[in-house]
């Protein structure tokens, strides 16, 4: 019947699908895609915050800088050294200059450069965060994936219960509740981060237990239901029967089968997860008195002090991309589909 | 029946779903079945009679919820279903192998080819290095995948549906298994690509001598893979027998109306469904089969029937085993359809995916007349359902045009005039996906009444959508009830009632069977038959099933990569395909009928 001898080779007619649709590109060209427009959206982040803090006239900054009581021909001065008269584009030309290369300005309230300020504070900051993140990922994964595993069960209902309660408190309702009942009942902890200045290493390493605490518990909610999601979804797949009847172990099939395709989702979600935290960072800092840039951006929105606002609104700016980018290289690692082959 | 020398031999199995705060809902009651070396045993029956269950329940599989109350499954006399999970781990992807359905879903879609080949070889044989890579490689040279080497590098996604079942196939027999259970391994392929999956299941069981348990509801299939065959209905075995006594005429009334509702690319006759639907659980003090036979007499509802051995080494669970009823497969006339100008007028359509460059159709023409039904048969791929949603307007093709009843049509159904929309509706293939979810079927079919038909006041609304009820054989009582509370078949019908609600002069009908089961897929395919000829609406009808579109369509389209490959009067075209491809098709198809063995 068959004429075509080549067509009766088992496999030859079956060749690998020809993409339909969509067109494939290298990876390397898919983390470019990615870089660019979240450099495009930092462009934009930076036109946005520097309108937004360049809204006063050039006498108001000076006056804001030199005090109430300063007279006309003064501000006029103050405003002209620093090329508050020139036209925005230029400005904002210069500040980007300054910006990239690790110039900040110089602090209206003060004096000093901004760079001097909040440096040391983003290193405050970026412990609270990391060490936050660091112990709050692998617990809510592996409290999701637990509840996953025997989903539908008592145990699971209560979690979820659980889960539920503690999503719904905000960050200072925590702090406050692990300040009562470490701080001031038990008596084991420091209520704030004056440690931090003036204690020993102990008491350096002491000051941060609380606020982590806080950050982890106001993120473990959030990420293990995600988890538990995204578990539940990829051990029900056939995929997994199919690894259990090759003879794998629960265990194995879990992590190395079921986890591996929920990764992309959980990705995704912990990334936005990071976004919430660095906003968490901020009323942490403020509730622990701890000195990082989250204190200090409402210090300095507080006091008019433009060029820390706008270094700070950068910063948090690349860290809220920063995140998202890693995100997305990390999906396409995960998913096989999204990449090349 | 069963020599104790068999690998795997199961005895009175029960198996049973949890139900939170309730009685076991039985879904596998008391089935013996012995899987002997180097021996196919077909497993059939309808979706939910428990086949799949049985065959996982059979190697100590327990999905979620699942529980096995009573039985044995003994692998060379030890009982599978004593051991604990650990003890099976040991046995599973080793001495005892399973393929799942669909390899799509069933390969992980994140780990490599060769890594998933890895697994059970490290694991049991403890294969490692170069040995390991040499049976990987031989693996896939054993289910013919070209250059093994490279593919072990690859992912799933990079292989298509016939070669990633073929992986899943490599996998499971890596180990070298005693028994083999394969769940619908071809379900869902193209005609051309099942054949070679079975014919390679059969040289691989010829030649490892594995005792296979092969799993489908396509009694075709079967029928020309199996040496022996067994039917399940509603939990239970209700005829089995070697593939010679089924060929000779099964005994069963549920085997016979089963064979009766199946379309047959061979010759052109009528199909029938089964009226009703299957019991959802075992049914213990009657036979289950009683409220849709048309042979029943008083005793099949008064106590359970026993599965009795007959004389040419089958069994039956029948009272009137052997006796026919008188009900008898009409042949279709054919249809002269000559009579009247064309309807519908496809003239050189083109068409891509957006995006893509390659051609998706190219160059279609045909035409179909009034009252006529037109069958677009192809494989996946070949573009068929592309074609109907261009003419639907769905698919704005990049060159071509329709014509509707002399009329030129706008590429989009949104620029084409009210009453042109109404005159041509469609039908999807997913019933499931089709339907709004939130809408009661009184709201679904009403919806075309307001849209397209003046004639039929507010008033008039309900008594229409009753009449339309009735003409796709659903009861009026389903009015109030929303998709969800429906099963696929009916739905498929809501979607029939609510397309011929608007009186349509064209029904375009996308894949409408191929979701459902044989006896539901019987009763969809009389419902258009019937309504398209009592009312002279054209059909046009897309499927991969060239058995369907023989059983159904005046005039057939074959195509093949987005160009039509032959086209003619049905009976023509499958009698005597000019074509070499429409012959291999043909080939392709397994017939119950025919008897031929694929080794």
């Amino acid at each position: 019947m068959t004429t075509d001898a080549q067509r009766d080779a088992p496999g030859a007619a079956e060749e690998t699908p020809q993409p339909r649709g969509r067109v494939r590109y290298p990876r390397t060209w898919q983390v470019t895609k990615i870089v660019t427009t979240s450099m495009l959206t930092l462009f934009v982040i930076s036109l946005l915050a520097f309108f937004a803090t360049n809204l006063k006239s050039p006498e108001d900054v000076a006056r804001a800088a030199l005090g109430r009581e300063t007279a006309e021909p003064a501000l006029v001065a103050y405003a002209e050294e620093r090329g508050l008269y020139d036209p925005f584009p230029i400005r904002y030309a210069v500040w980007l200059g300054d910006f990239v290369t690790g110039d900040m300005g110089t602090s209206l309230t003060t004096q000093r450069p901004v760079a001097d300020d909040v440096l040391p504070r983003l290193r405050n900051t970026l412990i609270l965060a990391i060490a936050s993140l660091v112990i709050a990922l692998p617990v809510s994964i592996g409290l999701g994936v637990f509840m996953a595993r025997r989903a539908g069960s008592r145990t699971d209902m209560s979690l979820l219960v659980g889960t539920v309660i503690l999503a719904s408190l905000p960050e200072f309702i925590i702090g406050v509740a692990l300040i009562l009942v470490f701080g001031v009942w038990l008596g084991w902890l420091p209520v704030d981060s004056t440690g931090l200045q003036f204690g020993n290493a102990m008491a350096k390493v002491g000051a941060f237990i609380l606020p982590v605490m806080t950050l982890v518990l106001a993120m473990l909610p959030h990420i293990s239901r995600i988890s538990r999601a995204s578990a539940t979804e990829a051990l029900g797949a056939p995929y997994v029967a199919a690894a259990q009847l090759r003879g794998l172990g629960s265990m194995r099939v879990t992590w190395d089968h079921a986890m591996r395709n929920a990764a992309p989702p959980l990705v995704n979600a912990v990334a936005l997860n990071v976004v919430y935290l660095l906003g968490g960072v901020i009323v942490v800092e403020q509730l622990f008195a701890l000195p990082g840039i989250g204190q200090l951006y409402i210090a300095s929105i507080g006091a008019g002090d433009y060029p820390a606002v706008l270094s700070i609104t950068m910063i948090l700016g690349i860290m809220f991309i920063g995140v998202s980018v890693v995100a997305d290289i990390l999906v396409t690692v995960f998913n096989p589909r999204l990449r090349a082959g | 029946m069963s020599g104790q020398s068999d690998p795997l031999v199961v005895k009175d199995l029960t198996v049973a779903y949890r139900r939170r705060g309730g009685v076991d809902n039985v879904v596998v009651a008391g089935v013996d079945m012995a899987l002997r070396r180097g021996e196919i045993m077909g497993l059939a029956g309808e979706s939910g009679c428990g086949k799949s269950t049985t065959a996982l329940a059979a190697i100590g599989y327990r999905a979620p919820g699942v529980r096995i109350l009573t039985g044995t499954s003994a692998l060379d006399g030890t009982d599978l279903l004593g051991l604990s999970a650990r003890q099976l781990r040991g046995f599973w992807g080793n001495r005892l192998s399973y393929v799942a359905q669909n390899a799509t879903t069933a390969l992980n879609p994140a780990i490599r080819i060769g890594e998933q080949i890895a697994q059970p070889l490290r694991l049991h044989l403890g294969l490692k290095g170069d040995t390991l890579r040499a049976r990987q490689v031989e693996l896939l040279g054993q289910v013919h995948i070209p250059a093994p080497e490279s593919a072990l590098r690859r992912y799933p996604h990079q292989f298509s549906g016939g070669q990633q079942q073929r992986i899943a196939i490599a996998i499971a027999i890596a180990c070298g298994p005693e028994v083999l259970i394969l769940d619908e391994p071809t379900t869902g392929l193209d005609v051309t690509t099942q054949s070679r999956i079975s014919a390679l299941l059969r040289e691989l069981v010829t030649k490892t001598g594995v005792a296979t348990l092969y799993v489908s509801h396509d009694l075709a299939l079967l029928s020309t893979v199996a040496d022996r065959l067994a039917v399940m209905y509603a939990g239970e075995i209700v005829e089995q027998g070697p593939v010679e006594h089924f060929l000779a005429g099964p005994s069963h009334p549920y085997t016979r109306a089963l064979l009766d509702s199946v379309p047959s690319a061979r010759e052109r006759r009528a199909v029938s469904g089964i009226p009703g639907r299957p019991p959802l659980r075992v049914v213990l003090d009657a036979c289950a089969f009683a409220p849709r036979c048309d042979l029943v007499v008083e005793a099949c509802t008064q106590s359970s029937i026993e599965l009795v051995a007959q004389a040419d080494g089958s069994a039956v669970r029948c009272l009137r085993a052997n006796e026919r009823s008188q009900r008898s497969v009409r042949t279709l006339e054919q249809v002269s359809t000559t009579e009247g100008g064309a309807l519908l007028d496809v003239r050189a359509i083109s068409a891509r995916y957006p995006g893509a460059t390659a051609q998706v159709l190219s160059d279609v023409t045909f035409t179909v007349a009034s009252g006529e039904t037109l069958g677009v048969v192809g494989e996946s791929g070949s573009g068929k359902s592309t074609l109907l949603r261009c003419i639907a307007g769905l698919h704005p093709p990049i060159s071509g045009e329709v014509a509707f009843d002399g009329q030129m049509l706008a590429a989009k159904a949104v620029r084409r005039p009210r009453e042109i929309r109404g005159r041509m509706q469609i039908v999807f293939q997913n019933p499931d996906t089709s339907l709004n979810p939130r809408q009661s079927v009184a709201q679904l079919v009403g919806r075309p009444l307001r849209l397209f038909r003046d004639d039929v006041s507010r008033g008039d609304e309900e008594r229409v959508v009753l009449e339309l009820l009735d003409q796709v054989q659903l009861p009026g009582d389903i009015l109030h009830r929303y998709p969800s509370e429906l099963s696929g078949g009916q739905k498929q019908r809501v979607n029939l009632a609510r397309a011929f609600a608007a009186k349509p002069r064209v029904l375009l009908c996308d894949e409408v069977t191929s979701a459902l089961d044989v006896s539901v897929q019987a009763t969809v395919i009389e419902v258009i038959a019937a309504i398209a000829a009592e009312t002279g609406t054209s059909v046009v009808f897309v499927s991969h099933d060239l058995a369907v579109v023989r059983t159904i369509a005046h005039r057939a389209v074959v195509m093949k990569d987005g160009r039509i490959v032959e086209q003619g009067p049905t009976e023509q075209l499958f009698r005597s395909p000019e074509q070499p491809y429409t012959q291999e098709l043909l080939a392709a198809i397994p017939d119950f009928h025919r008897g031929t063995r694929a080794s």
